[in-house]
């Protein structure tokens, strides 16, 4: 269990689908041998089938007894082999074909379903859901990893992998249940995100963060209380884990999406007939959505009849020292504490824990 | 009462038809070690004459238990696997062959190049396959044979062991170990020579050599049903013997 722990929220009523946090990642980090494939973050359109293809529906995380869950691998078809475009062709050689993938048809990629839509009663709807690994409390990969190459770093709670110790065994794979963690055939060690650990450690946020145009992600330390992550997640209570029901803990958190509302609803609640269903978001982030629904839209309320919401501050987040809060080691020392029951809600500390402090 | 008596009789009947399959005695667990002058170079061909004058020993394997969660259910059957032992020009030479339908050796693709610019510089060496792992055979020795048989769980603190790993898709590799998940890359790999061929895999190790009375155990694993890690077929310790 770490001492502190780096988080990161995403406000989902921002995202663009632009992508470009999954380039800028890619140029940082998935530039490398054995790489191409790999988007340690990636961004997909939700209701789809995402990244690798049905990543939520074939297992992974814990089951209500606490043992691993562990999935099938995910095929390299799965995830979408890289392709390239037929540029020489038609730039140099004069085809009058039209710039097109080359080689192999392709039948999946990352984004691969990007834009399409889903029927809710004569309104279609989707959202964008950007992912990178979720730096879990309790990761299942950690405890799947039979190499002890995977480790938590207890300083500030990014997880990890040691390249020297990995031997390419792929259990971490099948045990997370976001599919966050990729397989480089080319080195037989396996790779995922690093949230950006060494920029932190110059007083950088996340590449994925600082490229970010929607000015969706917050990124913090979960118990320092200065932290816009901390207020989004633990005070304000407006953001969620994916797939809470896992039982990994993620921590990387979202706000519900919630807009644009049907067509036909104009004064009504947005939980009252709302256009994305309830029941899909309550899949993905757990059944306290409907209360963070309810909480926002308050909210709007009080912005939107003359008054203030700090929250909505927030949330607009102008500037990067509203949305970020890097804190050197030095600083991380002197956070806190954090009130008890806080820390057993983020799972800093555990229920035996908690009853002996 | 009468169903307990009547299951008694049955297990005093069996057990003896059990016993008679495959007695358990030490002469049953050496590997013979041959003799012979012939040159390195020949002795990685697995045909060479040289390995009929060496002893086949027919290695007894085990499936691992069920202690990884990630392990299908599905019960397996152990190959057959023979080992064949020589001893030349102070190298250790062992012939492995098991039964193995299918080949797996998952290479990743060669760089792209031919779609315009430095193909140097714009490319790079994709992944191909992300669920598919090589078949795999190791030999394990104590690093220090003093008479005490290490865990077969790779060893153990006081005992390490020496592992001579061979991969389909990258070769040798040796490794040395204190127990399960200690095992450390030494920094070495060996010559070897593999083939496939009529179900079967023919594997040849040129090792350093080993004392005569050497304690040696052998594990298999097979790519196709995902085998890796300590997802595998082991024998137990057996006994490199001079002949």
């Amino acid at each position: 269990m770490s001492k502190h722990q780096y988080a990161m929220v995403m406000d989902l009523n921002k995202c663009l689908g632009c992508q470009t946090c999954t380039m800028a990642c890619k140029k940082q980090w998935t530039d490398g041998d054995g790489m191409e494939y790999m988007y340690w973050n990636n961004v997909e359109t939700r209701p789809g089938k995402g990244y690798p293809r049905n990543w939520d529906g074939i297992g992974g995380g814990f089951d209500r007894t606490g043992h691993l869950a562990p999935s099938p691998l995910p095929s390299a078809e799965d995830y979408g082999h890289a392709w390239e475009y037929n540029y020489e062709d038609r730039l140099f050689n004069g085809s009058q074909k039209p710039v097109m993938p080359s080689g192999k048809k392709q039948n999946w990629g990352p984004n691969w379903d990007e834009d399409q839509g889903q029927l809710n009663g004569g309104d279609s709807f989707y959202f964008y859901l950007p992912r990178i690994c979720n730096h879990c409390t309790h990761p299942a990969c950690v405890e799947a990893c039979t190499t002890k190459a995977i480790y938590k770093r207890e300083e500030d709670g990014i997880v990890l992998i040691d390249p020297e110790r990995c031997r390419g065994y792929r259990h971490c794979i099948q045990a997370c249940p976001y599919k966050k963690i990729y397989y480089n055939e080319v080195l037989g060690k396996s790779q995922k995100c690093i949230f950006c650990y060494p920029r932190l450690e110059q007083g950088k946020v996340n590449a994925c963060a600082a490229q970010c145009p929607g000015r969706l992600r917050f990124v913090g330390l979960l118990d320092d209380p200065e932290s816009p992550v901390h207020k989004l997640v633990l005070k304000y209570k407006v953001a969620l884990g994916l797939l809470p029901e896992r039982g990994t803990g993620p921590n990387v958190y979202y706000v519900p999406p919630f807009n644009p509302p049907r067509a036909t609803n104009y004064g009504k609640s947005l939980l009252q007939d709302p256009r994305i269903p309830l029941g899909y978001l309550r899949y993905l982030f757990g059944p306290q959505v409907d209360d963070v629904l309810r909480h926002l839209e308050a909210e709007l309320k009080t912005a939107q009849s003359g008054g203030t919401s700090e929250l909505l501050q927030l949330l607009i987040g102008r500037d990067a020292e509203t949305r970020y809060r890097i804190v050197d080691p030095e600083t991380m020392e002197v956070i806190g504490p954090m009130p008890t029951q806080q820390l057993v809600q983020v799972g800093l500390i555990n229920r035996k824990q908690e009853s002996q402090r | 009462m009468i169903r307990i008596v009547f299951a008694g009789a049955v297990m005093a009947f069996a057990m003896p038809v059990f016993g008679q399959e495959k007695p358990a005695s030490a002469a049953n667990l050496r590997v013979r070690v041959a003799a012979s002058n012939a040159e390195a170079k020949d002795l990685l061909d697995a045909k060479a004459s040289a390995w009929n004058a060496a002893e086949p020993i027919n290695v007894l394997l085990s499936r691992t238990p069920r202690v990884y969660q990630t392990e299908p259910t599905a019960p397996r059957t152990a190959p057959k696997f023979e080992v064949r032992a020589i001893r030349s020009g102070g190298n250790l030479f062992v012939r492995l062959q098991w039964e193995d339908a299918t080949k797996n050796a998952p290479q990743a693709p060669a760089k792209k190049s031919g779609e315009g610019g430095d193909a140097e510089k714009i490319y790079k060496r994709p992944t191909g396959e992300t669920s598919s792992f090589p078949d795999v055979v190791a030999l394990m020795v104590p690093q220090e044979p003093k008479g005490a048989f290490p865990s077969l769980a790779m060893g153990d603190k006081n005992n390490p062991t020496r592992i001579f790993y061979w991969n389909a898709s990258r070769g040798t590799q040796e490794l040395t170990s204190t127990g399960r998940a200690m095992q450390k890359p030494a920094g070495r790999d060996f010559p070897h020579r593999a083939d496939h061929a009529d179900g079967k895999w023919t594997v040849v190790l040129q090792l350093p050599n080993q004392p005569d009375g050497c304690p040696v155990a052998f594990a298999v694993w097979d790519g196709e049903h995902q085998d890796r890690d300590g997802l595998k077929f082991f024998s137990i310790w057996y006994v490199l013997t001079d002949k």
